[in-house]
Order: C-alpha cells, then structure tokens, then sequence
C-alpha cells in the first residue's frame, strides 16, 4: 500500500486485509526479536 | 522527497513501535471491516500520533475533561481511523468500539465527532478548519493562565487550504509558542502526488515566513519524532514540525 | 403600540453597549471582530461573540460554522451586522439577503432578530445566558425608531405582538417592524385592522402565538430585510402550512441581489416601505374575502 495514491480514500477488501495483516505481522516480529 | 522516507531499524523505543504495529493492525481491521474510509492517510499518521498519545501529551483517560490536559486535534479528519485505534490502545473506550467503525448509531462516525468518542477534542472532517481551532485553544490557555499545549495534525494537501495559512498568520501574531502544528507530510493526496495537484515546497520555508519554528523529521523515526514534539515553547513563536512519511 | 418618535439607534448600537455591559460582568467574555469592530460596535469591548458583517458572518464562514461550531455543538454567539440591503451604498457585495435562510437552516442554531436597539440589547445578554445553543444575532446598520419598551427582558423564542387587530396578522422582524407599525397606523384610518408580530426569534419559532393570530384574522402578510425564500416569510409558511390552510404573501428581496444606493432609497426600490405594506395587506384581505364569497 506504500506510497500508492489508491489507497488515498479505499478500504481494502477482506483479502487485502489478511494480506497487509499478515505483512505487518511479519514486520512486527522483526522488531521483536 | 518523501520516497526517500525510510522505517528505521528497531531501536530504543521498543514498546512505541511495538504500539504502532498493534495500531496499524487495528486499522486495517476497522478499514476492512467498515468497507470504506482512507488507509493512505491514516498509516502515515500512526507514528506521530503513538508518539503523542504514548510519551508526549500529557492525558488522562479517566479524566477526559481535565481542564489541564494537553489538546490533540486531528485537523485531516480523514485519518479518524488512525486516532480512534490509538485513543482505545491508551485507554479512552474500549477496543470492542472499533470493529463499527462507520455503522449507524456507532461513536465512532467517519470523521472524528467530539461529541460522541472521549478522548476527541474536536470535531473535523472539513479541511483546513483544525489549526484555526488549535489558535482559540492555544489563547484561551494564555487567558486562563493554563499551561496545557496544544497539538495540531494537518495533511499536507490540506496546507492547500487558505485558512490554514489565515490560522498561521494568527499563531504567530499572538506568539502562540504553546501550540506545534505537525504536518504529515506524505506527499499524495487525492488527485496525485501533491507537487502535481498544487505545489507545496518550498513548504518549511513558508511556515518559516509565517513567523513558525520549523523542524523536518522522520515521521515514522521515534528518535526525531520524539525531541521534536518535546521542543514546544523555547522560542517565542509557534512549532511546525514536518514530518516525512509515507502512506500505507 | 406606535413607533416611538425619540432618537434614532441602530440595532449594532444596542448591541456594542450590552458587549460592553457584559464584559464587565463576567471576564470570561471574549469578542472577536475581523477588523470591522468600529462598524460593527465591538471597539468598546474586549463568552466568544463573533462578530462582522452578515454576509461574512454566513455566506462565506457557512462551512466554519457548520464544521466547528453548531456539528460539534459548540456555544458560540455569532453578532452579525450590516444585514440586508440598508447596508446601502457599499452594495451587494456587503448585503446580506440569504442570511436567515442559511442561519435558520442550521441545525442547533438559534436565530434572533431584535427589533430596535433597545431589544438588541437585551437580546445580547439573553443570548450570553443561552446554554447548550449557538445563536446567531442579525443586527443592521442604520440608526432605526424606537419601538420596544426599553430594560424590557427578551425572551428567546417568544413573539411580541406589537399591536392587536383582527382582519391581518403582519409577521415582522427586524427593522421591518417599524415600517409594519406604520402601515398599520395608516390602515387603521382605512378602517382595516391589522395585528403586528414582532418575531423576533425566527428559530425556534413561536408557533403558539403565531397560529392563534393566524386562526383569527386567516391572512397573514411577512415582511422582512431578507429574500423572500427562507427567512421570516419561510418560516411562517412551512409553520402554517403544517398547521392551518391560511394564505401567506411574503414581503422582502424577491430572489434578486441587492445594490448600491441610499438605505431610504433602497426599501422603495425593493418594495419594503409602509406604502408596500400597506398595499400588500389590502390584497390579503381582499384575497380573504373572494374565498369566503
């Protein structure tokens, strides 16, 4: 979703959702280690 | 640029970042579910407004309407996701409030509403209103003698707006140096990046001439987020920060 | 009730003094003024009382007032002055004819319209005392007669009748109430009694009163320094309407902007003098009188 205008006023639908939650997932286990 | 904007490597503010992930989760969970509203502009926001929330404005969530309390408003409206996701993680209503995001008859209307989320200090949703609003709360602290500070979030595309150009010429003129204005400046905006749609820059200049502080930060860096927000009030001018960031 | 022949006052007047009357009392009174405060009368001054003129206060801060003030139900008193055409030589440009129509259609909005400086002022300390409500207070420029009591408290959202009569009711507000006190002295020698309405709070409207004069003299004539869509006339209409098959002919700007020229010169211009008023009333009652024959 990074730096896409798109996503400026849209609301994911159910699969993009699980997709960016689970890629923020990821990003917050790196933090955590 | 605000390609250039990079997340940093996880650092000293462990726990801020890890508060910054659970609220980009909850967003995406309140987008998805409600079937509407703006992603871009909420995730840009979300370090600024954990570093608000969680280290700098001085709040309680048991006492809302503490006449003392620091005042956050959230001038781009839009990013209403964004806020409600942090007010609930600090304590100001419960997480259950944020799956009826955008329903009829929830609190949590699409555009913040003050009269129905603790924790809101004011109603937006109208562009370039909030920082007008930040002028009256940040002199009525001078008439009462109060010394509560006074935050305003604006978008960057919504610097297009002339009355926020009207609310800086006032801050400065009434030496306003209890109040910071924080842009988010991500870069896009409906119609474009915004150097397309109306050009900004050279925008810390123009703050500068309106008679502003000017400070240029990482907006997803905690260690320039932070000091930034805390250097409220050593001159006597108002605060500007600019905060690169990027959306979603 | 006739319209008293002392000293002329504008309604801003009323207004600048009870600012200052009301700064003394409580320190918490804030005016705000963009730049006009010699015209609109807060100079003599220092609860949030903006104020300019009527056209600026509505038109063009619509937005403001509906985002950060009457949505998020913020107590603000918005003074405006300098309403309708009797702004005179500056023009259209500074004369605000949709104001009413705009402030009356705000939700959460109170509208007041007082009638002469004297109710001005006693309408600006009730609308300080009025909780929970923005208000919008519409003053004018002129020096205007007399034709309240003075130190007679105002009540928000109550009609003062004037003057009683049984065969027309004349709804006025604002400077349009001297000028129906006088039309309806002048029909009176013609042997037609007209009721005067002083309706001063256009919202929340006193439907009480205004229906049971309505019911008696079943013709009712508005008169108002507004357009003829959405202000004093508005309000009756849709009040009626709802309520009484009574025939309506309002008076005031029909749907054409104002302009330059001598306040006096104005009303005649616009068809806002007693002569008007006195002629349009005549048509009410003889329209009454072809639907009873």
């Amino acid at each position: 979703m990074e730096n896409q205008v798109d996503w400026h006023g849209r609301a994911p639908n159910r699969e993009q959702g699980e997709q960016a939650l689970k890629e923020l997932q990821e990003r917050g286990e790196a933090t955590w280690r | 640029m605000p390609s250039a904007v990079k997340f940093p490597a996880p650092g000293r503010y462990r726990e801020l970042e890890r508060k910054a992930c659970a609220i980009r989760q909850h967003v995406i969970r309140m987008l998805t579910a409600a079937g509407s509203g703006h992603p871009g502009g909420s995730f840009s926001a979300v370090e600024i407004l954990t570093a608000l929330y969680f280290r700098v404005l001085r709040v309680d969530p048991r006492q809302p309407d503490d006449p003392e309390r620091d005042r956050f408003v959230l001038s781009k409206g839009h990013a209403a996701p964004a806020l409600y996701a942090t007010l609930a993680e600090r304590g100001f209503f419960p997480l259950s409030w944020l799956e009826d995001l955008r329903r009829l008859g929830s609190p949590l209307q699409g555009h913040p509403d003050m009269r129905k989320v603790p924790g809101v200090e004011m109603s937006t949703g109208s562009l370039g209103q909030g920082l007008s609003v930040g002028v009256g709360m940040a002199l009525a602290a001078r008439l009462r003698g109060s010394g509560y500070r006074v935050y305003v979030l604006l978008g960057d595309g919504e610097c297009q707006e002339g009355q926020v150009w009207e609310a800086a010429m006032a801050a400065a003129h009434y030496r306003l140096r209890n109040l910071v204005a924080v842009v988010d400046r991500n870069g896009l905006q409906i119609d474009g990046p915004t150097e397309k749609v109306l050009a900004l820059e050279p925008l810390a200049d123009k703050w500068r001439a309106f008679g502003w502080s000017v400070i240029t930060v990482n907006g997803h860096d905690f260690s320039e987020l932070l000091p930034a927000l805390e250097s409220v009030g050593y001159a006597q001018r108002p605060t500007a920060i600019i905060a690169r960031t990027v959306t979603g | 009730m006739a319209v008293s022949s002392g000293p002329l006052l504008a309604t801003r007047e009323g207004y600048g003094r009870a600012l200052v009357e009301l700064g003394r009392r409580d320190e918490r009174v804030v005016v705000l003024d963009a730049d006009l405060s010699k015209s609109t009368q807060t100079a003599g001054f220092a609860r949030e009382f903006p104020s300019t003129f009527a056209i600026f206060a509505t038109q063009r801060a619509l937005n403001q007032i509906f985002q950060s003030v009457a949505y998020p139900g913020l107590n603000a008193k918005i003074a405006a002055s300098h309403a309708g055409i009797t702004v005179g030589e500056d023009g259209a440009s500074h004369q605000a004819v949709d104001d009413l129509a705009l402030m009356r259609a705000m939700p959460g909005m109170t509208v007041v319209v007082p009638a002469d400086a004297y109710e001005a002022s006693q309408a600006t300390f009730a609308a300080a005392a009025w909780e929970g409500c923005s208000v919008y207070l519409r003053l004018g420029r002129p020096a205007a007669p007399v034709v309240t009591p003075p130190e007679k408290p105002f009540t928000i959202g109550r009609i003062t009748v004037l003057r009683e009569g049984d065969d027309v009711t004349i709804c006025a507000c604002g400077l349009m109430v001297g000028v129906a006190l006088a039309a309806a002295e002048k029909l009176a020698a013609e042997g037609i009694q007209a009721a005067v309405l002083n309706v001063s709070t256009l919202k929340p409207l006193d439907t009480e009163t205004l229906l049971a004069y309505a019911a008696r003299s079943r013709a009712v004539v508005t008169v108002e320094e507004h357009s003829i869509i959405g202000g004093r006339g508005g309000a009756v209409s849709e009040a009626l309407a709802a309520a009484m098959p009574v025939s309506v002919l309002r008076m005031g700007i029909r749907d054409t902007f104002g302009q330059s020229g001598k306040p006096a010169e104005l009303l005649a211009q616009y068809g806002l003098t007693a002569q008007d008023v006195a002629q349009t009333v005549k048509k009410a009652v003889e329209r009454k009188g072809k639907k009873n024959g």
